[in-house]
């Protein structure tokens, strides 16, 4: 048992927390990582509006009793509007969910902070990822429950200040006192029990939670996984304004020559479309589109089921820190 | 007299698993640092390569750290393969002629020289900053390898990895003992160098603001005052990438880089170095630290205050020994 402030806020037995994956964390997936004793993640972007996420968070809820956690990224985004958006803090409101993360734009400065208000009100905690301790201070005065420390390693879109998770989550811990989760990096128990000892109460990982039996993917992409080192991610993105991390492949390659010879988004978007998410997900195909996977896929050489990762994982933790602790004399 | 033992204290005979690298931009690791390193209990490390020039010069300097401690320390000789053999060959030689303790290698693969290192029969290390370079030198027959990440200070590779990954992932790969460096300044560094399986934390920007450390005092002024998000990573475009404290010198390159490339950069680099010497390090002495080249790890930004070298060691164990109580106390694990 490795108890924190995270797991006696959550209500959880372990403090791990599933990050959003778009096209990966739905119901299943959720309800098996919060059976597990960690907190499963509902991503919202991947429903239409307010009542296919209430089903969605109902089906979660069929699935499991425990805790769980629903991202929301609000991203000045193409595909998703402000009304979207509200639809989804509605859903999470009406259902009372036990939490949320929010990536992106900080709620409180969202429609003049009424869905914050609103969410606070029907008691759903709330942890804003940040890649900056001047982002992390932000949240503290809006009044979240907990900050995301996410390191420049992780996949998806890590702020471009390019801070890693050594240096971010001491740093952010010592400026705050709302509880930090480190995320970037993070993998076994290893990874948690170095994350405690820089001052999280907690980690999020995403990229490790594919290589379960539960992630509803080809096994091709969970192969592919093992298969890929450390050095086998990229940074792109830059020229248009968003930074992203995934896996080297042939689309991301093509986009890193555009942005070099200062091809702009209409000639990048169609190399990295959603369009193709069934296509690499389900099919096995990991050689186009994006995917935005973690510099975390070296450390993952298999796939296990849920409840098997987190067992492990807390109990390699206990050891490391069982092990170093009065040791110096 | 306290300690914490690890293979890698046990390898070169010291209290605590901590290590002072091998740091050159000007002088920066010299015998007053390393000595001091090495009475507080770690072991530090002298760059061959700040006295390029004049090997005799290192031998002073060897002179003069036997003089300062009779606790471990070492030389680091950075492998780059421009330079002369025969500069090599009297490094190696003044290292068994003074029974210099222990050996850090870095930059290149150790393998043209391995004759010459594994000769001198003492405690050796090699650094790297890409797993399968750890592996190499595993397999070469260093005692222990060192791996370190994009955040630190200097030349932390063209891979871009993140401590977090490659630390547990070469700890993994080989069977020799690992130091991981890179984002690390205090007692939670280490600790957490030691969760990820690391047997000793791998410290240099620390130690640049310490005040043993002979780099300018403007240096140590801008090294506590950076913030954490205030290093760029130049010359990434000429695949030997830097990283810098930000200035008006970095922001500069980084500008050249972008419009004009690896060529147009490779030019500027040499025609014009800022009024400084080894393409603007020199500011590291001179206290230039707008026109010149910093090249400190992120950590400086939780870095505040300029210390004795034994009081930044003492409070590193303390504060780690601190750490690990404190989880401990908080039950956080069932021992």
């Amino acid at each position: 048992m490795i108890e924190t402030r995270l797991t006696k806020m959550m209500g959880i037995k372990h403090p791990i927390v599933c990050g959003g994956m778009m096209r990966l964390a739905y119901p299943p997936l959720c309800a098996a990582i919060s059976n597990a004793g960690g907190l499963g993640n509902l991503t919202s972007a991947m429903y239409d509006g307010k009542e296919s996420l209430q089903a969605a968070i109902r089906e979660v809820r069929e699935l499991t009793d425990k805790p769980f956690i629903v991202n929301v990224t609000l991203l000045p985004s193409i595909a998703l509007g402000p009304e979207q958006y509200m639809a989804f803090f509605d859903a999470c409101a009406e259902e009372r969910v036990p939490a949320m993360e929010i990536g992106g734009v900080p709620l409180d400065r969202f429609e003049g902070g009424k869905y914050f208000k609103k969410l606070k009100d029907a008691g759903v905690k709330l942890f804003h990822k940040v890649g900056s301790v001047k982002h992390g201070k932000h949240a503290e005065e809006a009044g979240y429950d907990g900050v995301i420390a996410a390191g420049v390693e992780e996949g998806g879109h890590p702020l471009n200040e390019n801070v890693t998770t050594t240096v971010l989550t001491p740093r952010m811990a010592e400026e705050l006192s709302i509880p930090v989760i480190t995320a970037g990096g993070m993998v076994n128990g290893r990874s948690l029990a170095a994350a405690l000892c820089l001052g999280a109460e907690g980690i999020l990982m995403a990229t490790r939670f594919i290589n379960t039996h539960e992630c509803r993917v080809h096994d091709k992409v969970r192969e592919e996984l093992i298969r890929r080192n450390e050095n086998e991610t990229v940074l792109y993105g830059n020229t248009i304004g968003l930074q992203g991390r995934a896996l080297l492949n042939d689309s991301i390659r093509k986009v890193m020559e555009i942005e070099s010879r200062g091809g702009g988004l209409d000639e990048i978007l169609p190399l990295i479309s959603g369009t193709y998410g069934d296509e690499i997900w389900q099919k096995g195909n990991m050689n186009i589109g994006l995917i935005p996977v973690g510099q975390s896929i070296g450390l993952i050489h298999d796939t296990v089921s849920c409840r098997e990762l987190l067992d492990r994982i807390v109990r390699e933790a206990e050891e490391v820190l069982s092990h170093n602790t009065g040791r110096f004399s | 007299m306290g300690f914490f033992d690890t293979r890698i204290t046990k390898l070169f005979g010291i209290q605590y698993p901590i290590i002072q690298g091998g740091m050159a931009a000007g002088l920066v690791s010299t015998a007053e640092l390393a000595a001091a390193v090495g009475n507080a209990g770690g072991i530090g490390f002298m760059c061959a390569i700040q006295w390029m020039d004049d090997v005799h010069k290192l031998e002073e300097e060897i002179k003069k750290i036997k003089d300062l401690t009779d606790k471990p320390y070492g030389i680091n000789v950075t492998l780059f393969p421009m330079i002369e053999a025969s500069w090599f060959d009297a490094v190696f030689e003044l290292i068994k002629k003074y029974e210099v303790p222990a050996i850090e290698t870095s930059a290149r693969s150790p393998q043209p020289w391995l004759e010459q290192i594994k000769g001198l029969g003492i405690p050796w290390i090699h650094k790297v900053a890409r797993i399968r370079d750890g592996v190499k030198a595993a397999k070469l027959g260093a005692d222990a390898v060192t791996i370190i990440g994009s955040e630190e200070g200097g030349h932390p590779g063209a891979e871009r990895n993140a401590t977090s990954v490659v630390g547990p992932l070469l700890v993994d790969e080989v069977d020799v003992p690992v130091a991981i460096g890179g984002g690390f300044c205090d007692g939670r560094g280490l600790v957490a160098v030691l969760a990820m399986g690391g047997e000793a934390v791998y410290m240099g920007t620390r130690f640049c603001a310490s005040e043993e450390c002979i780099i300018h005092p403007k240096v140590k002024q801008k090294l506590v005052e950076m913030a954490y998000n205030e290093t760029d990573y130049i010359l990434m475009s000429v695949g030997d990438p830097v990283r810098a404290v930000r200035n008006s010198r970095t922001q500069k390159i980084l500008e050249i880089e972008e419009k004009e490339g690896a060529d147009g950069v490779t030019k500027f680099m040499a025609e014009d170095s800022g009024g400084l010497g080894l393409g603007g390090l020199t500011a590291m002495n001179t206290g230039d630290v707008e026109q010149g080249i910093l090249p400190l790890g992120m950590v400086g930004g939780r870095i505040k205050e300029v210390k004795p070298v034994q009081q930044i060691v003492d409070e590193i164990v303390a504060e780690a020994d601190e750490v690990l109580q404190k989880l401990s106390a908080r039950k956080y694990w069932k021992a």
